[in-house]
């Protein structure tokens, strides 16, 4: 008997929802960004389930452009936060306030 | 049978991602992530989707994953340092982000229940679909989106460099970063 298609939507919405929880609670940037992580890993089973039930090969392109796009933000978003920390010597979002926010 | 492989796919995922948000030291936060992604590569398995869960062991769970524990422990961070010694946010805030996030938890779960209630099709057992489709799908329809994501990868190449770029001795910013 297969997986109903509902079941991967809500697993992915529960993981959605523990990488926000995760943005709203920690002050580590850098866990703040592996909790991004997080919410696109969902948004991507979300993706390839819906795909797999419409019985469409788009939703697993889409997937492999998010993580083309993925790959690309980890880049550049550690290399902010390498930047960050050899200006600011912290990784607390609280700290950092190098716009006047 | 598969139901059972998938609730405990599902039991792993969660706690790896609680594991990531609860952790306090980043260093198990990410060992924890990569679970996540191993259990996903996984249930990427169950959809019949073998291209990407290749691709998201090697991308996710090996790549991406190695650069942030690189990252970690170049900054070698105490736990002081990160900024969460005075711990989570406390009253009103953390009450308000409990909220937030378990409204937003709730909704998608109603989402998802609706679609058990309305009796989308679930996943069928024919028309395996093979990596070959999945390749002609890349190159005939998305074919200048395919491309258009080999120049984001480039810029983001050259950004990041850019960004961690020391401006040492030699070049005409030695200066200005050195003081701030």
């Amino acid at each position: 008997m297969p997986v109903p298609l509902a079941y991967f939507q809500i697993l992915a919405g529960v993981l959605f929802g523990i990488g926000v929880m995760g943005v709203l609670f920690r002050r580590n940037i850098l866990v703040i960004f592996m909790c991004v992580e997080l919410m696109l890993n969902a948004a991507n089973i979300s993706l390839v389930a819906f795909g797999r039930a419409l019985g469409s090969m788009d939703g697993q392109v889409v997937v492999l452009f998010a993580l083309a796009v993925a790959a690309a933000e980890v880049a550049v978003g550690l290399a902010i936060i390498i930047d960050l920390f050899r200006k600011r010597g912290t990784v607390d979002v609280n700290e950092v306030n190098l716009l006047r926010g | 049978m598969a139901l059972a492989g998938f609730l405990l796919l599902a039991v792993l995922a969660v706690a790896g991602a609680l594991g990531v948000v609860l952790q306090r030291n980043a260093l198990y936060g990410a060992l924890t992530l990569v679970g996540v992604f191993a259990t996903t590569a996984i249930l990427y398995l169950m959809l019949s989707a073998p291209f990407l869960a290749a691709v998201q062991v090697m991308v996710y769970a090996g790549a991406i994953m190695v650069l942030f524990i690189f990252v970690i422990m170049l900054l070698s961070l105490r736990y002081e340092e990160s900024g969460e010694s005075e711990g989570v946010p406390r009253g009103a805030k953390r009450n308000l982000a409990v909220a937030l996030s378990s409204i937003l938890v709730a909704l998608l779960v109603l989402l998802g229940t609706g679609l058990v209630l309305t009796g989308r099709p679930g996943p069928s057992e024919g028309n395996m679909a093979s990596i070959r489709d999945l390749g002609l799908t890349l190159y005939q329809k998305y074919a200048f989106p395919f491309e258009l994501a080999s120049v984001l990868l480039l810029v983001a190449i050259v950004g990041a460099v850019a960004l961690t770029r020391r401006h040492g001795r030699g070049f005409e910013g030695s200066v200005a970063r050195e003081d701030t």
